[in-house]
């Protein structure tokens, strides 16, 4: 039985939080002839209980417990009481593959050499699904790799320094017969290293080494990063040079060694050497610069380093800057150069540092979305309460004109009757001044709760972690709310069910200004013809969220308009898709798209998107098209045939109102989005225009942010005010043009991709005399200019209720 | 040395099944009788496990039309002629002591039920379900219910346990249903006056392959609702578990409103459905009568009041999901 029976020695020192995970590998083992001797080192923690736990449940296990004396003299007490053949050292917070001593084993027997080395993975325990790296015998050679002691002999400084797997203990089936014959002991007055060195003892004795090309141990890094292993130590470099010295013994003279392990030996010194002056540099605990030039120079003025260094040896790039300095002993050149960061380590920084800036950028987008989800439903909480109580009032009001009407009568109690209207009157100021500062005092704590929390975490640097913190924050508050609002919106929907309603949807509160303005005059337009319609509005931002809640209050006596502008068609899929859907799920309500430019893109994906739309369009019973110009009625003719096609004028035209304002100097509004035709041509149009007006005014239509339904009104109006100043506008959007024709301003007109100005502008504005038309032929441009600038009288033709006058009609239809 | 009868149900495994057989076989506890049933598996399977009862006298064949998993553990244990009894899941296997183990630490403490923890399997890592610290624990049918509750040592699976056979008697795994284990565990605990609970991994859990059968939820997954309204009924009728009936009620509460939600999401119905609302709702009396969590019973009543879709957004509000 004891024939092949394997000893595993254990040092344990406070392990309880893998130690388990390490001893249950060990029990798992395939091959279950061994003992293992588990060395508790004197631990603090519940280690030495654990120990005691597998000792009771498996007699392979034996506890051995000892006063604190380092890792050495634990392994040596453990090897001192071993009773099997082969000797295997596991550390206690690493753990092992079920297999390791089947298949050492077997190796072992099969080649009959006195070690086997088996690959060791490094893994953060803590995350194990990210390896972290592998220490392999792949650099012995593919597949299993055997040297006898002669081969071993030839090649064990390429071995010791390519495999990065002979110094340390671990990963290994030593034969406890030779350990013995050779009296090895760890020297426990050596902090580091102090296996290596026994390993070299055990080197030059044994016949010869098998590398197993299989990973038998996994090694955690998440303990041994959190040990004082890395920090820099007084005696690092002597123990190094000591270890050194030891090595240079173990290889024998360099006349007897191959060219080529020599200079293997001296890479390996010069890498050791570079990393404790690496460690050196880092260190922070060197008071002054001097204590730290003090170190250098001891480890550049050592004989043994400048010899590795001198040879043709290798060491890592960033290291190859600082050899010359180390070989003209110049200790101060040397930490000069090593202190100054490497152009690979500020572009490294650089990269860490963007990559930060990014994460910054995306997490102030989710806030921003965050807040809206929160705030949004909190105002129009706070919008509908406020109209509810005034209707519950004005109701109030009017039962009590009708009950003093009866009062009046009785002209004896008519005095009575006016005081107790009087009473009422500043009754009711009370509750809704009372009502109106509570909810604005709500929103306004709810406003200060989510900047504090905005606030937090700006100076703190782990930008993930306080992202994660944020959102769990914004979702409690979220979750609280959650209730709050889900039974206000059940009221809201019994209410809003029983209303005849004008459903605005797909409005905009992104950036566009443009847009912007078709929300408003659409909003204004409903309730000059809709005045007996209640209008509810939902923005494309809120539709997803909020369309099982649309579809729970749609009667069929509501009309459903669809927002109009430019986005009906393949440009903007998103939107489109959302007309569809809208269209699809609405099938008995009354549809109307507002003037829109109809475009979809003459390539597959356009036409594949165009097939779908007219399948759904041509579906619906009562749909009704508004196209915003010529080419875009036809295009839907032709298309949608199905529907009512109708044409009508951009809805911004309604906003048209006589401003008064001194005029001065000119504006340019050019677009920067994927509908430019202009991009060469953009400075050449620059330049002519300065050449009238230095100061030119540039606009771009877009807001620095995105606009809510509530600033919308405001927006707008100061948009068009700046053209209303302004004696010339040039512009290549739409409604650049359209805000020159509302506020009488004559412009010059570039085209765009969909030919939305070209087709408008033929369609309403050809008759003008204020409007300049030249495509994209920027070459008369100056011309336009001078000929606008000399306009004196701008007609733009009446824009009065008949442009809008279908709307008129779509209304008595219903 | 009393001898252990080991239930493997077997269906289309055959990349798995050596495996997990040998690793019986070898187990060092070596007085077994290893049950292989082949549950009408329409593959190699068969074939294999007879080449397997060729190889070792241990080891029986029942091949049998397929029933399902419960089905093919309940033949398994009409079959079984041992003192004690282990179920294993032909896709894991076990480490070499774990039956000696279990044995040696029931027989010990005068257990009629042992168990251990386990490793899970995943795709590109192992992970140890819990911590591990060797310590044995000694329970009553109370605290073992209880640490399933808590998912503290003790864990309503079948396959970590050793059943000591005069305890199985009539409970039997409920055929065709999901989540077996959830329906019987209990019952073998009531069934047992001690319980041991050794704290090391010594079974292996392969979920590799889970990820295909589990991911979408179906109107099956309401076995969940229907194991969980036994468990408490069973639960709140036995009196030396009056002590944890309010958790039991809790946790029956989360597991009921969190697949009613997922049912509202994936705007399922059908029969299964309509007997969980019916079973739940019969049980509120006693659930609320025990001490149900204020969250739950508000669950309820918009349940009850609103229906089932305003019962979902309720608890995904509330539940923050």
């Amino acid at each position: 039985m004891t024939e092949n029976k394997v000893s595993i020695v254990v040092p344990v020192y406070n392990a309880q939080k893998w130690l388990g995970y390490c001893l249950n590998s060990l029990l798992a083992q395939t091959w279950t002839e061994f003992e293992v001797i588990l060395v508790n080192d004197g631990s603090t923690d519940d280690s030495l209980e654990i120990c005691r736990n597998y000792a009771e449940l498996d007699s392979r296990f034996r506890v051995l417990d000892v006063p604190n004396g380092g890792v050495s003299r634990a392994r040596n007490l453990g090897v001192s009481q071993a009773t099997g053949r082969y000797l295997v050292f596991v550390d206690s917070d690493d753990v092992v593959t079920p297999d390791m001593l089947e298949v050492m084993l077997d190796c072992a027997r099969r080649t009959g050499m006195e070690l086997v080395a088996g690959d060791m993975s490094l893994v953060d325990f803590a995350r194990p699904e990210a390896p972290r790296g592998l220490l392999c015998a792949r650099w012995a050679g593919e597949g299993e790799r055997v040297y006898d002691k002669e081969a071993f002999a030839r090649n064990r400084m390429r071995l010791i320094f390519n495999t990065s797997l002979l110094e340390g203990p671990c990963a290994k089936l030593y034969s406890l017969d030779l350990w013995r014959k050779l009296d090895l002991q760890f020297p426990p007055e050596l902090s580091l290293g102090e296996d290596f060195v026994t390993n070299m003892q055990y080197y030059a004795a044994c016949n010869g080494i098998a590398f197993l090309n299989r990973t038998v141990y996994y090694y955690n890094n998440e303990s041994q990063s959190n040990s004082l292993t890395h920090q820099y130590r007084k005696d690092l470099f002597e123990t190094k040079m000591y270890l050194i010295e030891r090595l240079r013994e173990f290889i024998g003279p360099q006349e007897e060694m191959d060219p080529d392990e020599w200079s293997c030996y001296c890479s390996y010194v010069a890498c050791t050497g570079f990393k404790c002056l690496a460690a050196v540099v880092s260190d922070e605990r060197f008071a002054t610069q001097e204590a730290r030039l003090e170190e250098v120079r001891k480890i550049v003025d050592d004989p043994l380093f400048r010899e590795g260094c001198a040879r043709n040896s290798w060491i890592p790039d960033e290291f190859v800057a600082a050899r010359k300095a180390v070989l003209d002993g110049d200790a101060e050149k040397t930490l000069h150069i090593l202190q100054t960061p490497t152009p690979q380590l500020v572009q490294k920084k650089r990269e860490l540092e963007e990559k930060v800036q990014a994460k910054k950028a995306g997490f102030k987008t989710g806030c921003k979305h965050l807040l809206q989800k929160v705030l949004y439903p909190l105002q129009r909480l706070n919008r509908y309460i406020n109209r509810l109580q005034t209707q519950e009032l004005q109701n109030q009001l009017q039962n009590m004109a009708v009950h003093s009407q009866k009062l009046q009568l009785d002209a004896s109690l008519s005095m009575a009757h006016e005081r107790q209207k009087a009473d009422f009157e500043s009754w009711m100021t009370e509750v809704l001044d009372r009502k109106s500062q509570e909810h604005t005092a709500e929103l306004a704590t709810l406003q200060q709760t989510l900047e504090q929390t905005l606030e937090q975490f700006r100076p703190v640097l782990s930008v993930t972690d306080t992202l994660e913190q944020l959102k769990s924050d914004v979702e409690m508050m979220r979750g609280a709310l959650w209730n709050e609002t889900k039974t206000f919106e059940q009221q809201q929907v019994m209410e809003l069910r029983q209303k005849k309603k004008a459903l605005m949807l797909a409005t905009a509160e992104h950036q566009n200004i443009g847009d912007a303005a078709i929300d408003l005059a659409e909003q204004n337009l409903l309730l000059q013809y809709f005045p007996d319609y209640f209008q509810v509005e939902f923005s494309t931002y809120e539709m997803p969220n909020k369309y099982h809640f649309l579809q729970a209050i749609i009667n069929p006596s509501d009309i459903l308009f669809i927002n109009g502008g430019g986005n009906m068609g393949s440009l903007y899929r998103e939107e489109e898709e959302l007309h569809r859907r809208i269209v699809q799920d609405f099938p008995n309500n009354k549809i109307v798209v507002l003037p829109q430019t109809i475009y979809f893109a003459d390539t597959p994906e356009g036409q594949a998107e165009l097939a779908l739309s007219a399948r759904v369009y041509n579906h619906h019973k009562d749909l009704t098209i508004f196209a915003r110009g010529r080419e875009s009625y036809d295009f839907a003719s032709r298309h949608f045939g199905h529907a009512k096609i109708k044409l009508m004028a951009d809805v911004v035209l309604a906003l048209h109102r006589d401003y008064g304002f001194d005029r001065s100097g000119m504006l340019l509004c050019l677009r920067g989005d994927g509908e430019t035709v202009l991009v060469d041509s953009k400075q050449q149009i620059l330049d002519t225009v300065q050449r009238f007006d230095p100061d030119v005014e540039i606009r771009t239509n877009i807001a620095q942010q995105d606009i809510s339904r509530v600033e919308r009104a405001a927006v707008v109006n100061d948009e068009l005010q700046r053209y209303a100043r302004r004696r010339v506008v040039v512009t290549d959007r739409l409604h650049g043009m359209i805000f020159a024709a509302v506020t009488g301003t004559p412009c010059v007109v570039l085209d765009n991709a969909t030919h939305k100005s070209r087709d408008f502008y033929r369609t309403f504005l050809q008759d003008s005399n204020a409007v300049f038309y030249i495509g994209t032929d920027c070459d008369r441009l100056e011309e336009a200019i001078a000929q606008a600038l000399a306009v004196e009288n701008p007609v733009y033709g009446a824009f009065d209720r008949a442009l809008f006058a279908d709307l008129a009609a779509v209304h008595d239809s219903m | 040395m009393k001898k252990i009868s080991v239930i493997v149900p077997v269906y289309k495994v055959e990349g798995f099944l050596d495996r997990c057989v040998a690793s019986i076989a070898g187990q060092t506890y070596r007085n077994l009788e290893i049950i292989l049933v082949d549950d009408g598996s329409p593959d190699n399977c068969g074939k294999m496990c007879d080449a397997w009862a060729e190889k070792d006298d241990r080891i029986r064949v029942i091949h049998k039309p397929n029933g399902g998993l419960s089905d093919a553990r309940n033949a398994g244990i009409e079959a079984a002629t041992g003192d004690w009894l282990a179920f294993v899941d032909s896709d894991d296997w076990l480490d070499p002591r774990m039956l000696e183990i279990l044995e040696t630490q029931a027989e010990k403490h005068g257990a009629e039920l042992a168990e251990c923890s386990y490793r899970n399997l995943y795709k590109d890592m192992v992970k140890e379900e819990t911590p591990c610290t060797g310590r044995v624990t000694v329970a009553t049918p109370l605290q073992a219910i209880e640490g399933n509750l808590d998912w503290k040592n003790f864990k309503p699976v079948a396959w970590n346990k050793l059943y000591r056979a005069d305890i199985v008697g009539a409970i039997r795994y409920p055929k065709g249903k999901l989540h077996e284990d959830e329906f019987t565990t209990h019952k073998f605990y009531l069934a047992a006056k001690t319980i041991v609970y050794v704290d090391i991994s010594a079974y292996n859990y392969d979920r590799r392959r889970e990820g295909s059968i589990t991911a979408r939820f179906s109107l099956r997954n309401l076995d969940a609702c229907q194991a969980y309204h036994e468990k408490t009924n069973d639960v709140c009728h036995a009196p030396e578990l009056a002590p944890i009936r309010q958790k039991m009620c809790d946790t029956y509460g989360w597991t009921l409103f969190d697949c009613l939600a997922k049912c509202a999401d994936a705007g399922l119905s059908g029969p299964e459905l309509d007997r969980t609302l019916a079973d739940a709702m019969a049980d509120r009396p006693m659930l609320e009568e025990n001490g149900l969590n204020q969250l739950y019973r508000e669950c309820f009543r918009v349940l009850e009041k609103k229906g089932l879709n305003a019962c979902a957004a309720y608890w995904k509000g509330k539940s923050g999901q």
